[in-house]
């Protein structure tokens, strides 16, 4: 049975391929397919319009074939084309590694049927393939994307996994087998996720779960790297204070540095739907908190959205691009918000 | 130990609460089940990773509080739910003010009637000296202190006069106890009908209804209780119908030695020849089931009012096994009476005093009573006759010589206290008579209309009026004008002197009874009657009060029939009193055609007595017997006496002991004195409480009042419970309370006036089931059943049952195809 080029696109699909390389192939073959009619023209296009001659116009830039036939003097106007540095920061911390399709699946109750999206109902999934879509397997994907798409156009892409500290980082590289490493690279810090999630499950110990993320550290390193102006992209929860983050953007925007902020969330901490009474187990050495969910929905989500507000103010303060993606949401927004401030800082120069 | 009895009237009360304890005790008992759900719930957590735990912490550390309190909150409703359900099923029973708040009806409390035995039989003491009336006080008190919130309480005293302490029900606890503290048991006889006739009228006008009216007699209920044989008026038939009606249990027997009587033979004394002589008899009673041997020493004075002791004498009545009742003469002798009596009058006191010591007598208030005497240098008589010689008998002695031969042979009433003046029959005036004590009219027939008029105005006003039939053979028409003038009504008298069939006449008839004033010859009587003979007489009948001395019944008697004789014999003495005085009429004439009678023996104290008797006894002047309850009227020589103070100085000497324990001594110590209607003589405005000698005062004159115990209130012997519960039952029905105080408030507090309140826990209970609901869904924020408390399970299932299994299929496919 063949899919349909757009589910290629679809959590719930590549979540049936265990391979983030295999994801992130199928992710972007469903985003050039579907967007053959759109008004987007890759990255390479030169030529941008016409306009009448005026006097003092170099007359280099005549187009005497348009002149031919027209009998009229128009300028002919280029695009500059420029290399693209991107960067690629995913954030592997253990808050990433959590997903609610594990629990929905083996919740009698049935936590998550308030999701109106029926995708968002458990599907039944290859065997071997993870049982779960958590919030790193939609940003690896993503990530892997990106950068497939970036070396497509001979764009040096580079790859820096962060949790509590910077985990790893590949150089940035235009070479088309440099894409391959990045997979890897993001595979495996995936699957140091799903061991440590699986032994937590088990037995859980609050020390043995990693510390939060501290952006500002973080972006300090990754700026002393950079050796021109880059596009930084961000995928991760942000679940840091928002003074940290913003002491790391500024850092970037000192440096003039373009950043696209893609924060992952998963739709079980949007939507806090959970009702029995539950002891919470923080992913990230914050311990045991046992309560009633039901009867502190509305504070945490008043809590979640104060901390997503602050998050869009500091991207709109520094005027940094900011998308709030729901891993169970279709992978194209933000692939297709990619392609368009690509597009855009082209047309910027 | 002592805690066990202590707490089971609690509980009983408390389990009394409800018609169904068990169920209060299940719904107390289910209140564990939500307690246990919730610590279960707690145990019973999911354990669940989280990656957003700074939010969750954060939201946490603000809402803690809150939602511990919204926690308990909703636990709390949960638990009432179950305990209310369960209160309201178990019918639980709420009285007064509390079941008005509760269902907001005017549920009202109950209306207490206690009516306390405070007669002369409840000064009884026990075996542990506690007077019988403290131990009902006590049970008054226990009574008042069982009245729940919103009960009222009246208090009614039924010694006679019987009469409201409390009239008007009142809920003030304190008043009611300083009422019952304050009262103090009197010495008259009980009267709980006259009470319970009054508590009736006061359920009647109150319209108490009779679940909610309670009547409870605290009696000692004695022998002397006589509304026990007696039975009960009409309106009292269906009291115990009418209210819950309850009694105290009768006390135990107590033997009393009381002196029932003091009788002075001669209520006026004459002062002749300067001694007074006052014989006095005694009759003593006891009150004992056992009736031993017994000795009763008893001491009798006689005093002037300011306390000073003419005369006293010491006697010992020996009571013998089984006899109840003695009776004592005792004569007192005194030389000093006549003392600064200067020619007037004087009250004196007789007081006979039992001594008790050695006696098995619980009651002391009847151990002492009370006379009062008049002594009087001399009376002053008139012999109305016509002075001439007609008349005469054979030995020349005409009526009025042997009357003055009879009552002053002195003819100056030095020794024998009467003094004699003449008086035409045709010049009688008021002015002549008015400082006489008697008249003695020797010939009726020369009276006008005129002197018949004076005459009875004389009687009226207290004097005695003897009228001797004159030795004529005329017919004797007077005798017509003397009944119609004295209203004497079943008098027949003939008018023709009839003679004796006997040439030797015929005798006086020596059984009859003789009447009181001449109670001195009653010993005597028949020896000084029998040589007595009538040979001619007036016919003459009368009924028996009036009569005085009769002959015997002779042969011919029958043919006297139809002109004033009977066949028992006819009338030769007979009186009646008149106003304030008396009316005597002799049918033979003082003459030895007529009778031997002036030269019998018999003649002169026959006369000494009829005037001291008649006019020692007149109404006027000494009221003979007054006990305590009664309220007295007098005669007109009291008229413009305005109070009764009672005497202190016979107090000093005479009751000790208990009449200190009385606290009502002002009130009684002075009683007020109200005109008659018809302006003669005056009553006391309220019976009279207190024993003791009285005095009149407002007027110049020293009348005084001997007030007594009611001696046959006395009779303290106990009675039967079978003989209460009869009279309980001749009144509608009722029973006897505990012999205990506690069980008294625990029977109280079972009767208790109740409102079944279950219906409005119910409510209560729908209240807090929406309560819990609405609580729920604002605590857990729920949205699907199992978050909706009570009340959203409750639709979930009617809508079940309302679409059936098709709901069910329908919710079953939804979930299976989001599975698929």
């Amino acid at each position: 049975m063949t899919q349909a080029p757009t589910n290629y696109l679809d959590p719930h699909t590549l979540a049936a391929v265990g391979s983030i390389e295999l994801r992130a192939r199928m992710a972007v073959e469903g985003l050039m397919t579907g967007m053959h009619r759109s008004p987007y023209h890759g990255f390479s296009v030169e030529f941008a319009q016409h306009r009448p001659y005026v006097p003092g116009d170099d007359t280099r830039f005549l187009d005497w074939k348009v002149y031919a036939r027209t009998d009229k003097l128009y300028l002919k106007q280029y695009q500059q084309e420029t290399n693209l540095d991107m960067v690629l920061l995913v954030d592997g911390s253990g808050s990433m590694g959590y997903s609610s399709w594990g629990q929905a699946a083996g919740t009698a109750s049935g936590d998550l049927r308030w999701i109106a999206d029926p995708r968002a109902a458990p599907r039944p999934t290859d065997p071997s393939a993870p049982s779960s879509w958590t919030k790193f397997d939609h940003a690896a994907t993503i990530a892997a994307a990106m950068a497939h798409l970036a070396l497509r156009q001979q764009d040096r892409v580079g790859l820096t996994l962060f949790a509590e500290d910077m985990r790893s980082a590949t150089r940035l590289s235009n070479n088309q087998a440099h894409w391959h490493g990045i997979a890897e690279a993001l595979q495996q810090q995936r699957d140091e996720l799903t061991a440590g999630a699986r032994a937590a499950a088990l037995h859980y110990d609050a020390a043995d779960a990693p510390e939060a993320i501290d952006f500002a550290g973080l972006f300090e390193r990754v700026v002393a790297k950079l050796t021109q102006r880059s596009l930084v992209i961000l995928i991760s929860d942000l679940f840091d204070d928002p003074a940290n983050l913003e002491r790391g953007l500024a850092r970037l925007h000192h440096r003039r540095h373009d950043v696209i902020l893609l924060q992952t969330l998963d739709p079980a901490e949007r939507a806090f739907p959970f009702r029995d009474p539950s002891e919470f187990l923080g992913l990230e050495r914050e311990g045991r908190l046992p309560l009633d969910p039901a009867a502190l929905r509305d504070a945490y989500l008043e809590e979640l959205e104060a901390h997503l507000h602050q998050i869009e103010q500091l991207a709109r303060r520094f005027h940094f691009d900011y998308l709030l993606l729901d891993s169970a949401e279709s992978l194209g927004p933000p692939l297709s918000h990619f392609l368009a401030h690509r597009a855009a800082r082209i047309a910027r120069g | 130990m002592d805690a066990s009895p202590a707490m089971s009237p609690t509980v009983a009360q408390l389990g009394g609460m409800f018609t169904a304890p068990l169920l209060a005790g299940a719904g107390l008992a289910a209140v564990s089940v939500p307690i246990a759900i919730h610590l279960l719930w707690r145990l019973r957590r999911r354990p669940r990773a989280w990656g957003a735990m700074r939010f969750l912490e954060a939201a946490y550390r603000r809402h803690r509080q809150r939602m511990r309190f919204e926690q308990l909150l909703l636990l709390l409703v949960r638990c009432l739910i179950l305990a209310v359900l369960g209160f309201a099923l178990a019918g639980p029973m709420l009285s007064g003010a509390a079941a008005q708040w509760v269902t907001g009806l005017d549920a009202g409390g109950r209306v207490v009637h206690i009516v306390i035995d405070d007669a002369l039989a409840s000064r009884a003491v026990d075996a542990a000296d506690e007077r019988r009336f403290d131990r009902l006080r006590e049970r008054a008190l226990a009574v008042v202190d069982a009245l729940g919130p919103g009960d009222s309480a009246a208090l009614w005293r039924s010694a006679r006069p019987a009469e409201a302490v409390i009239a008007e029900p009142t809920e003030d606890r304190a008043a009611l106890r300083e009422a019952i503290g304050d009262l103090s048991p009197r010495y008259s006889r009980p009267d709980a009908v006259t009470a319970l006739r009054q508590v009736e009228s006061s359920l009647s006008e109150l319209g108490v209804p009779e679940e909610r009216a309670k009547v409870i007699v605290l009696d000692s209920f004695s022998e002397s209780a006589r509304h026990l044989d007696e039975p009960p008026p009409t309106a009292l038939r269906d009291l115990g119908e009418r209210a819950a009606l309850w009694a105290s249990p009768p006390a135990p027997d107590a033997a009393n030695v009381q002196i029932e009587r003091l009788s002075p033979h001669r209520r006026m004394l004459l002062a002749a020849g300067g001694r007074v002589e006052v014989p006095v008899r005694l009759e003593l009673r006891r009150f004992d089931r056992d009736l031993a041997a017994a000795e009763a020493p008893l001491s009798v004075s006689l005093r002037r009012a300011d306390g000073r002791v003419l005369a006293n004498a010491q006697r010992t009545h020996r009571f013998a096994a089984g006899e109840r009742s003695g009776t004592l003469n005792v004569s007192l002798t005194s030389s000093e009476a006549e003392a600064d009596l200067d020619g007037g009058a004087r009250m004196l006191v007789l007081e006979a005093r039992l001594d008790a010591e050695g006696l098995d007598n619980q009651l002391a208030a009847d151990d002492r009573r009370l006379a009062v005497v008049e002594l009087r240098s001399h009376l002053d008589v008139a012999l109305i006759d016509e002075l001439s010689v007609e008349g005469e008998s054979a030995d020349g002695l005409r009526p009025a010589q042997w009357l003055t031969l009879a009552l002053d042979p002195d003819e100056d009433g030095t020794t024998s206290g009467v003094r004699l003046a003449q008086m035409n029959p045709g010049e009688v005036s008021s002015d002549q008579l008015r400082d006489l004590d008697a008249a003695l009219v020797l010939r009726p027939d020369l009276l006008s209309s005129e002197a018949w008029d004076r005459l009875a105005e004389f009687t009226d006003a207290g004097g005695l009026l003897w009228v001797f039939t004159p030795p004529l053979e005329t017919p004797a028409t007077w005798s017509r004008e003397l009944i119609e003038r004295f209203e004497l009504e079943g008098w027949r008298v003939g008018l023709e002197p009839i003679a004796s069939a006997d040439d030797r006449g015929v005798p006086l008839d020596a059984e009859v009874s003789v009447p009181d004033p001449l109670a001195l010859l009653a010993a005597d009587f028949e020896a000084l009657a029998r040589p007595v003979r009538l040979m001619r007489r007036l016919p003459m009948d009368v009924p028996e009060p009036a009569l005085w001395l009769r002959t015997r019944p002779e042969a011919g008697a029958a043919q006297a029939q139809g002109q004033g004789d009977s066949v028992e014999g006819s009338a030769i003495l007979a009186g009646e009193p008149f106003g304030a005085g008396a009316v005597l009429l002799q049918s033979t004439a003082l003459h030895t055609d007529w009778t031997n009678l002036p030269t019998k023996p018999l003649f002169v104290p026959l006369k000494h007595e009829s005037l001291r008797g008649v006019l020692g006894a007149a109404r006027d002047r000494i009221e003979p017997e007054v006990v305590v309850g009664d309220a007295p009227s007098f005669g007109s020589a009291w008229t413009d006496m305005t109070r009764l103070e009672r005497s202190n100085a016979n107090e000093a000497q005479g009751q000790q002991g208990q009449q200190g324990q009385d606290q009502d001594d002002d009130d009684a110590a002075s009683i007020a004195l109200r005109g008659a209607e018809d302006g003669r003589g005056v009553h006391t405005a309220r019976p009279v409480q207190r024993p003791g000698i009285y005095t009149a005062a407002g007027a110049p004159g020293a009348l005084k009042l001997a007030v007594n115990v009611d001696a046959d209130a006395g009779d303290t012997r106990g009675v039967t419970e079978q003989r209460v519960l009869s009279w309980l039952n001749e009144l509608g029905g009722g029973e006897l309370l505990d012999e205990h105080d506690r069980g008294l408030a625990a029977m109280f507090a079972r009767d208790a006036a109740v409102v079944n309140i279950g219906w409005t826990l119910l409510w209560l209970v729908l209240a807090l089931v929406i309560l819990e609901t609405l609580l729920s869904r604002y605590v857990s924020h729920a949205h699907h059943p199992g978050r909706r408390g009570i009340g959203g399970r409750m639709v979930e299932a009617m809508r079940y049952l309302r679409h059936g299994r098709a709901h069910a299929a329908h919710a079953e496919t939804a979930q299976g195809g989001r599975a698929a």
